[in-house]
C-alpha cells in the first residue's frame, strides 16, 4: 500500500497552516537528506522566515533537539537510524509550539505504524510522499504546444523557420513557443 | 533605437533569483498564496501546485519558461485555472534566463480577464521578442486595454510584480465612488 | 486550525470545554472515583487503546475527586510520567520519587513561612534523593570516598529493591499534606502505556505496594495489552481494579456523540451534519482519529480552495488516515484482518493479534465484537498478499 503523494509546496502550505499549533508531519524520501535541504527552503518561501535543518545523528537525541528548537518551525532528518528514533518513548518531549517535519528514508514508513503506534496516532494522517511540483510536466507541455499551433497555424518546424528567418510573429507566446521546444537558443537576440 | 525605446528598456530589472525554480519558490507561488488567504484569488493550493509551473530544458538551452494557467486564448471561462472572485482569472507565461544570480526578463504576457460584462472586459501585458516592429515604435512592452488590436507603451514589470498588480485592487480606492464622467 | 489538533493537549481540550460527557455505560470515571471515595488508598489500572481518551479521562477524574471531595487538603494530581521520564528506561521506584516530589511541593506550599518539622526534613531528603541522585559517603579501609548515585528519575537509572524503606517519608509528606487517618491523597499517572508492556510489571510493581501502604491512591494508565487476560501478577497487584476504557460504538447513540464533539471544535459553515456524520463513520469510535479526520479533511478543503469541509474531502481524509495505517502490512496481517472484516470477531492466541490492536488497526467493542479500523477496511481490497 502506497501513500499518495504530494506536491512539495502544498505540504510546505500545509505545514505553514498549522505551524502554530507546533504540529509535526512525517515525510518519507529517497534521499532525506537533499529532500530535506529541498523542504527547508519551500518551508522558508511559505512562512517568510529561516528555517534549519538539523540531521540527528543518535535516535535518542530526538526529544531534546526538539525541545530546544520548539520555538520555531524545524526541518529534522533522519537517515541510517530513522528506525530507532524513540517517538513513542519519548512523544511527550515532542510538543512545540512551532512545526517539526521529519523527513525520513522512505522504506523507514512501512514499519511506523507497528514500531511506534502511539506517534503515529499522534500525529494523525501527517504521513506523506512528496512529488516535485515545480516543473511543467508533459501533458501540461503537450497541451500548450497544441494550443499555440492552432493559434497560429504552424507546426514546430515553420516556426523555427520563420524564427530563423526573422518572420516569426511579435508576440510574447512565440517565445514561450521556441522554450517549450526546446530551442530558446533562438531567443539569443535580446540586446536592449 | 527611437528615444521612447530607449527609454522603456531601461526600466527592465533583472531578477534577483538564480534559476526560474528558485524564483518560482520564493517570489511567485507565496504571492499566490497569500493572495488566496486575502481573498483575491479563489483558487486552491492544488491548483497553484499544479498550474504555476517552469519548464525545464533536457538540452542545456539558455531560457525558462514560467506559466501560470492553461492556455486560454478564446477566453473561454470554462479553461480558466487561476479564478479570482470577480469572476474572472489571470493567465501569463514568461521567458527568463539566468545571468550569474539574477534572470533576465526575455518575453512575457500577462492577462488579467474580467467579469464577461465588464469594461474593460481584459487587461494584458505584453513583452515582445526584440528587433520587431513593435520593438521599433517602442512599443515592445505594451499593455492591451481589454482590445487585442490597441497597444499603449509599458514599463517592463517583472512577473512578481505584475501578479501584485493584476491580483491587486484596480478599481478605485476604497472611499472614491467609480467615476462615470462621458457616459 | 488549533481546534483540530489531534496532538492538542487534552488538559487544555478539557479547561477550553471542548470535551463532551462519555456515554453513561462507558463512563470509567465514575467507577474509579466511586473506588477512591470508599477506598482512598486504592490503586487502579487504566487501560484502553492508543487515542480512546485516556488522558481526557484521567483529567476527569481529577476535576471530579477535587470538587466531590470537601475535606480540606484533599489531594489529587496529574502526573506525566513520560514527560518527566524515559518511557524505555523505566526502573523500580520512579512512581514513588514523582509522587515524593510532588508531596514535598505540596507541603512546603501548605507550610508557608512555618518551618519544617526534622520528620518533614527528613522525608524530603530521602525522597529527593531517590528521585534525582545523592552522593553516597563512604569509609573504605580509612579511605573517604564519594560515590554518586544517580537518582531513579533521570537516566542513566539505577535498579532499587523492594521501597519499603522509602513508606514512612511517604507517609509523613502525605500526613503533612491531607491530614486525617482517610485523607484523600490520589495521584495519577499518565503515559505508561507507552512503555514495553514487558517492563512495565517489574517496574511499578514496588511502587504500587509502596503508594497502598503509605496511603496514597493511584490511578496508573498501563499497556493496552492487559485488557487481554492482565497476567495474574498484574491482577493481583491492583487487586482486581483493572478499568478498561472502550472505544465508541458507531451506533445512533454512539454516532450522536462523536458528532457533538466534533461540533465542539468545528462550526456548522464549516462541517455540515453530513460531513461531521461522516467523519465520525470513518473514525471507528476512535477519539483521536476522529479529530484527526477532520483536520485532514480541513485541509483537503483547503488544498481545494473550498470554504468549507465537503463530502469528497473527507472522503479523502478517510482514505488517507487508511493509507498511513496500511503501510507496511505484510501477507499474514492482510489475511488476519481480512478474517475479522468476515467475521466480526477475533481470537487472541497471541503477538500479532496483539499487535494489530495496540496498533489500532482491529477495534474492540468489547463482547467478543472487533472490527478492522473502518479507515483500513476498504483497503484491504486492494492489497495483494505481498503488500
Amino acid at each position: 500500500m502506497k501513500l499518495k503523494s504530494i506536491g512539495r509546496f502544498e505540504l510546505a502550505a500545509l505545514v505553514a497552516l498549522s505551524d502554530d499549533t507546533g504540529a509535526w508531519m512525517v515525510v518519507g524520501a529517497d534521499e532525506p537528506r537533499a529532500e530535506g535541504e529541498e523542504l527547508a527552503r519551500e518551508i522558508a518561501a511559505v512562512l517568510n522566515t529561516n528555517v534549519e535543518v538539523i540531521v540527528i545523528d543518535e535516535p535518542t537525541q530526538l526529544g531534546t533537539l526538539s525541545q530546544a528548537t520548539r520555538d520555531r518551525s524545524i526541518v529534522f532528518v533522519a537517515v541510517d537510524s530513522a528506525h530507532q528514533l524513540p517517538l513513542d518513548a519519548q512523544r511527550s518531549l515532542l510538543t512545540r509550539e512551532h512545526s517539526a517535519t521529519l523527513v525520513v528514508p522512505s522504506a523507514t514508513l512501512n514499519g511506523l505504524a507497528t514500531r511506534s503506534p502511539h506517534f503515529t496516532s499522534w500525529i494523525g494522517s501527517e504521513v506523506h510522499v512528496v512529488a516535485e511540483d515545480r516543473f511543467l510536466d508533459q501533458e501540461s507541455r503537450n497541451s500548450r504546444l497544441a494550443a499555440l499551433r492552432t493559434k497560429y497555424g504552424m507546426s514546430d518546424h515553420e516556426l523555427i523557420a520563420s524564427t530563423t528567418a526573422g518572420r516569426a510573429p511579435e508576440d510574447p507566446e512565440i517565445a514561450e513557443w521556441l522554450v517549450l521546444i526546446e530551442r530558446g537558443d533562438l531567443l539569443q537576440k535580446s540586446a536592449r | 533605437m527611437i528615444p521612447l525605446a530607449a527609454r522603456i528598456a531601461a526600466t527592465s530589472v533583472a531578477i534577483d533569483a538564480r534559476s526560474a525554480g528558485d524564483y518560482l519558490q520564493r517570489e511567485i507561488r507565496p504571492r499566490l498564496l497569500k493572495a488566496i488567504h486575502e481573498e483575491r484569488l479563489d483558487a486552491g493550493l492544488h491548483e497553484i501546485s499544479r498550474s504555476v509551473r517552469v519548464t525545464r530544458s533536457e538540452r542545456v538551452t539558455d531560457a525558462f519558461d514560467l506559466v501560470g494557467g492553461r492556455r486560454n486564448f478564446d477566453r473561454d471561462p470554462a479553461l480558466a485555472d487561476l479564478r479570482t472572485p470577480d469572476g474572472g482569472w489571470i493567465t501569463f507565461s514568461a521567458v527568463l534566463r539566468p545571468n550569474g544570480d539574477t534572470l533576465e526578463i526575455l518575453a512575457y504576457t500577462f492577462e488579467r480577464v474580467f467579469r464577461s460584462d465588464a469594461q474593460p472586459r481584459f487587461v494584458r501585458f505584453d513583452y515582445n521578442v526584440p528587433d520587431h516592429d513593435n520593438d521599433k515604435r517602442g512599443l515592445r512592452s505594451h499593455v492591451h486595454p481589454g482590445n487585442d488590436d490597441m497597444q499603449l507603451p509599458s514599463p517592463i514589470l517583472a512577473p512578481h510584480e505584475l501578479i501584485e498588480l493584476l491580483l491587486g485592487e484596480m478599481g478605485p480606492a476604497a472611499d472614491r465612488a467609480p467615476r462615470t464622467k462621458g457616459r | 486550525m488549533q481546534t483540530l489538533d489531534p496532538s492538542g493537549d487534552p488538559g487544555q481540550a478539557y479547561m477550553l470545554g471542548w470535551c463532551v460527557d462519555r456515554l453513561p455505560h462507558l463512563r470509567v470515571v465514575a467507577t474509579v472515583i466511586r473506588r477512591l471515595e470508599l477506598e482512598p488508598w486504592s490503586v487502579h489500572l487504566l487501560v484502553g487503546g492508543i487515542g480512546s481518551g485516556k488522558t481526557t479521562e484521567l483529567w476527569g477524574i481529577q476535576q471530579h475527586l477535587k470538587t466531590a471531595v470537601h475535606e480540606v487538603g484533599a489531594i489529587c494530581e496529574y502526573v506525566d510520567v513520560g514527560s518527566r521520564q524515559r518511557l524505555d528506561h523505566v526502573r523500580p521506584g520512579v512512581l514513588v520519587a514523582l509522587a515524593g516530589k510532588r508531596l514535598a511541593e505540596l507541603e512546603a506550599a501548605r507550610r508557608g513561612a512555618r518551618p519544617a518539622t526534622k520528620e518533614v526534613k527528613d522525608a524530603n531528603y530521602i525522597l529527593h534523593a531517590l528521585a534525582d541522585g545523592y552522593v553516597a559517603e563512604s569509609w573504605e579501609s580509612q579511605e573517604y570516598e564519594e560515590t554518586v548515585v544517580p537518582g531513579v528519575v533521570e537516566p542513566p537509572v539505577v535498579a532499587t529493591g523492594p521501597l519499603t524503606e522509602l513508606v514512612p517519608s511517604l507517609a509523613v509528606l502525605k500526613r503533612a499534606v491531607a491530614p486525617g487517618a482517610d485523607g484523600h491523597c490520589v495521584f495519577l499517572f499518565d503515559s505508561l502505556d507507552r512503555m514495553p508492556p514487558d517492563e512495565f510489571e517489574n517496574a511499578i510493581a514496588h511502587d504500587v505496594r509502596a503508594l497502598r501502604s503509605a496511603g496514597i491512591g493511584a490511578v496508573i494508565v498501563g499497556p493496552m495489552r492487559f485488557r487481554y487476560g492482565a497476567a495474574h501478577a498484574i491482577a493481583d497487584l491492583f487487586e482486581q481494579n483493572v478499568h478498561s476504557l472502550a472505544d465508541v460504538e458507531l451506533n445512533p447513540m454512539g454516532l450522536t456523540f462523536l458528532t457533538q464533539v466534533l461540533r465542539r471544535r468545528a462550526p456548522i459553515e464549516l462541517l455540515d451534519d453530513g460531513g461531521a456524520h461522516a467523519v465520525a463513520l470513518g473514525s471507528g469510535g476512535v477519539m483521536r482519529d476522529l479529530i484527526a479526520i477532520a483536520k485532514s479533511a480541513a485541509q483537503e478543503a483547503y488544498v481545494d480552495g473550498s470554504d468549507a469541509i465537503h463530502a469528497t474531502h473527507v472522503a479523502r481524509a478517510i482514505e488517507q488516515l487508511g493509507r498511513v495505517r496500511a503501510v507496511g502490512l505484510d501477507g499474514e496481517q492482510v489475511a488476519a484482518l481480512r478474517k475479522v472484516r468476515e467475521t466480526g470477531t477475533m481470537v487472541i492466541r497471541g503477538e500479532r493479534e496483539l499487535v494489530l490492536l495496540e496498533t489500532r488497526r482491529v477495534l474492540d467493542f468489547g463482547n467478543g465484537r472487533f472490527a478492522v479500523h473502518p479507515a483500513l477496511a476498504p483497503l484491504l481490497d486492494v492489497m495483494t498478499a505481498a503488500a
